[in-house]
C-alpha cells in the first residue's frame, strides 16, 4: 500500500527533484570534480588529486583573503546584531513616529547592493563626499579608503552593516513583538528591574531568534563579494580582497577554473564551521541562561 | 494581610475616563469580586490597584500606605494573570523562585517557601517541568503557587479561569475559594462571569461604565438590586425587566411613585393557582429543559417577553395559553429614568 502510494505520488514530485538535481546537485557534483582536476579554457582536464586545494591553503593570497572575510564576518555580524537588537528593544518599547521610523530602518533592505557601493563611494569620496567634507569640517580624520586598507575595510564592514541591519532588525524586532507583555508585568510584581527583565525574560525567549539571525547572517556574510568587488576590487595590492573576491579572481581573471572550485568547497566548509560553531555555542548559552 | 482602601480613584486614557472614581474599603481577609461586562473598567482598576496603570486621581492605600506612585514590586500584592504568565524557558520551580530571587530572600527560605506553596497546590510532582508541558489546570496552579510563595498582603486575579474548560473552571472555582479561606489573604477577583462573581465573593462590586452600581454581599445584591443595570446582570436567567407603561394589560397594583420598570426574577413566577398576586396571562413561545428545571418563554398579551423559571418538565406545551402570576413582595420596582430603585 505504501510503496504504491510512493508510486503514484512520484511523478507529482518529479518535476521538483529535477529542478532541484539540476540546479544544486549536479552542480555541486561537478565542482567537487572540477576542484580535483587542473583546468582552463582549451585545456583538457587533468586530474591532480587533492593538489588544488593544497595551493590555495598555501596561497599567501588565499589566506589574507580568508582572514579578512573571517574579521569582516565575525565584526560585521556582532555589530550588527548589538545595533538591532538595542533597535528592536527600543521600537518595543514606543517610539514616536514609529511607522515612519520602520521604513527608515527598513529601506536599506530595498536598496541594491550595486546602487548602495555607488552611494556610499560619493558620500564618503575623499576629495568631495559630504561625508569626508563633514567631517573634515569638524576637524576630524577622514575614511582614506581607497588607499589605506584598514581605512579599506572599516568602509567595507560600515556598509555592510547598513545593507543588511534590516534583516537582523526585523527578525529581532518581530521575535520581540511575540513575546506578551504579561510576562514584563508578572516580571514587574516579580521585583524585577529593567535589566533583570532583559537578562532573564527578553534575552532567553529572543535566544532561538539570535540564533537564526545569526546564523543566515554568517552565511550571507561568508559570500560577501559585492560590497568589496565594486568599492576596492580588493585592492589597494589584494589587501582588502575576501574569499568570494579570491576566488573570482581564479576563475574569471586567472582562468584556474580547478582552484577555482577548490576555494568554492573550502569556502562552503569555512562557513558551515563558523555558523555550527557559533550555533552549538550559542545554543547551549541559552539553555545554560534558562536554567541558571 | 492588610486592607486596601480606594479613594475617589479615577483614571483617564488621554481624554477618555475608564474609572470615573471609585471607593471602595476592601477589609483585611476579605474576598471582593469585581464583576461587570467588557470595558466597564474592572481589569482597569485592578491593574491600578497592581501598580501597572497609573493612577489620574484619587488615593489608593494598602495596609494604610498610600501606594498610588509606588514601583508595583513594591506594594506587597501578588497577581495571578487571565493567561498565567509563566516564564516559558523557566521549570515550575524557577518561576516560583524568581520573584523570591530577585528580592534578594536566603536560599533556604526560597526553598522552604517553594515546597510549602508545591504542596499546599499539590504541584510537586511538576517542579522540574517547564509550564508548557503542564495542562491548562496544572498552568493555573503554578500561577496561583507564584502568588503564594511571597506571602503578600493581597492576591489580585485578573479573570484566571477564562482559559479553562466549564468543568475545570468549577473546579479551580472551589479550589480557590478554599485556598484564599485558608490562607486569609485579603484578596480582589476580577470576572465577568457572574456565577463565578456569586460563588466565591465575600462582598460583591458591580462596575458598569467605569463607576461602582452597586457593593454588597452575592445575596444582598441578588435580592436588592439598587440599579436597573444590577437587576439585568445578576443572575441567570437574567431577571425580567417590564416597563410599565407598555404592560397596561397587568394589574400592577400600588407602584411606588416614579417606578416605570418593574423586575421580575424568572424564578419568582409561580404556575399554581393563587388568590392574591398579580397575574401573568401570555402564550407559551419557546420551552428550555435544563435537567431539574425549565427556563419557559412566554410572549406576554402586552407584547414582552419574560422567561419564567420552572421546577421539573414545564407542564405546558409552546403554544399554549397560560395564566401565571406573582406575588407581590416578589417585585423589584425601578425609575426607568435614572435607574434607581424605587421600592
Amino acid at each position: 500500500m505504501r510503496s504504491r502510494s510512493i508510486i503514484g505520488i512520484a511523478p507529482l514530485l518529479a518535476p521538483v527533484h529535477v529542478l532541484i538535481l539540476s540546479v544544486i546537485v549536479l552542480p555541486s557534483l561537478y565542482v567537487v570534480w572540477l576542484s580535483l582536476n587542473e583546468s582552463s579554457f582549451g585545456q583538457a582536464p587533468t586530474f591532480v588529486g587533492l593538489q588544488n586545494y593544497i595551493d590555495v591553503i598555501t596561497d599567501p593570497a588565499f589566506r589574507s583573503a580568508l582572514w579578512n572575510t573571517v574579521l569582516l564576518v565575525v565584526v560585521a555580524v556582532h555589530i550588527e546584531l548589538a545595533l538591532g537588537l538595542g533597535m528592536a528593544l527600543l521600537f518595543a518599547g514606543g517610539l514616536p513616529f514609529r511607522r515612519f521610523l520602520l521604513v527608515a530602518v527598513l529601506a536599506p533592505y530595498a536598496v541594491s547592493e550595486v546602487i548602495a557601493v555607488v552611494m556610499w563611494r560619493f558620500l564618503f569620496d575623499p576629495d568631495v563626499g559630504p561625508v569626508t567634507l563633514m567631517l573634515q569640517s569638524m576637524g576630524l580624520p577622514i575614511l582614506d579608503w581607497s588607499f589605506e586598507p584598514s581605512h579599506a575595510m572599516i568602509l567595507i564592514a560600515l556598509l555592510t552593516i547598513w545593507l543588511h541591519l534590516p534583516f537582523t532588525f526585523i527578525i529581532l524586532y518581530a521575535a520581540r513583538l511575540a513575546i506578551p507583555s504579561d510576562l514584563y508585568e508578572a516580571a514587574r510584581i516579580d521585583g524585577a528591574t529593567a535589566w533583570q527583565a532583559f537578562k532573564r525574560v527578553t534575552l532567553p525567549l529572543l535566544g532561538p531568534a539570535i540564533v537564526v539571525a545569526l546564523l543566515f547572517r554568517y552565511i550571507f556574510a561568508f559570500r560577501l563579494f559585492s560590497e568589496v568587488w565594486l568599492l576596492t576590487q580588493g585592492g589597494p595590492a589584494r589587501s582588502t580582497e575576501v574569499v568570494a573576491v579570491y576566488l573570482y579572481q581564479e576563475a574569471f581573471s586567472y582562468n584556474a577554473f580547478g582552484t577555482a572550485a577548490a576555494t568554492a568547497w573550502i569556502m562552503v566548509l569555512a562557513s558551515l564551521l563558523l555558523g555550527a560553531g557559533y550555533v552549538f555555542i550559542l545554543r547551549r548559552q541559552v539553555s545554560a541562561n534558562a536554567n541558571a | 494581610m492588610a486592607a486596601i482602601e480606594l479613594v475617589d480613584l479615577k483614571k483617564n486614557y488621554g481624554s477618555v475616563p475608564a474609572v470615573k472614581g471609585i471607593d471602595l474599603s476592601v477589609s483585611d481577609g476579605e474576598m471582593i469580586v469585581l464583576v461587570g461586562p467588557s470595558g466597564c473598567g474592572k481589569s482597569t482598576l485592578l491593574r491600578m490597584i497592581a501598580g501597572l496603570e497609573s493612577v489620574t486621581s484619587g488615593h489608593l492605600r494598602i495596609a494604610g500606605k498610600d501606594v498610588g506612585s509606588v514601583e508595583p514590586a513594591d506594594r506587597d500584592i501578588a497577581m495571578v494573570f487571565q493567561n498565567y504568565a509563566l516564564y516559558p524557558h523557566m521549570s515550575v520551580r524557577q518561576n516560583l523562585e524568581y520573584g523570591l530571587k530577585n528580592r534578594g530572600f536566603p536560599r533556604q527560605d526560597i526553598e522552604r517557601r517553594v515546597a510549602e506553596a508545591a504542596a499546599i497546590l499539590e504541584i510537586e510532582p511538576y517542579l522540574e517541568r517547564r509550564p508548557r508541558q503542564l495542562s491548562g489546570g496544572q498552568r493555573q496552579r503554578v500561577a496561583m503557587g507564584r502568588a503564594i510563595v511571597r506571602n503578600p498582603a493581597a492576591f489580585l486575579f485578573d479573570e484566571p479561569l477564562s482559559n479553562l474548560d466549564a468543568k475545570l473552571r468549577v473546579q479551580m472555582r472551589v479550589e480557590i475559594r478554599k485556598l484564599q479561606k485558608r490562607l486569609g489573604t485579603t484578596s480582589i477577583y476580577v470576572t465577568h462571569d457572574q456565577l463565578e462573581a456569586m460563588t466565591l465573593a465575600d462582598r460583591l462590586v458591580v462596575m458598569n461604565g467605569g463607576r461602582i452600581e452597586q457593593i454588597g454581599t452575592p445575596i444582598e445584591v441578588y435580592e436588592r438590586p439598587q440599579t436597573l443595570f444590577v437587576a439585568g446582570f445578576i443572575g441567570s436567567p437574567p431577571m425580567n425587566l417590564i416597563d410599565v407603561g407598555q404592560a397596561d394589560d397587568v394589574d400592577w397594583g400600588e407602584l411606588p411613585p416614579q417606578t416605570g420598570v418593574v423586575g421580575v426574577r424568572p424564578d419568582a413566577v409561580c404556575t399554581a393557582p393563587m388568590t392574591e398576586g398579580i397575574g401573568l396571562s401570555g402564550v407559551v413561545e419557546l420551552i428550555e429543559p435544563i435537567g431539574g428545571e425549565s427556563h419557559v418563554h412566554l410572549l406576554l398579551n402586552g407584547g414582552q417577553a419574560l422567561i419564567a423559571s420552572v421546577p421539573g418538565k414545564a407542564g405546558v406545551a409552546e403554544g399554549d395559553r397560560v395564566n401565571w402570576h406573582i406575588d407581590r413582595a416578589d417585585l423589584h420596582c425601578f425609575d426607568k429614568s435614572t435607574g434607581r430603585r424605587t421600592d
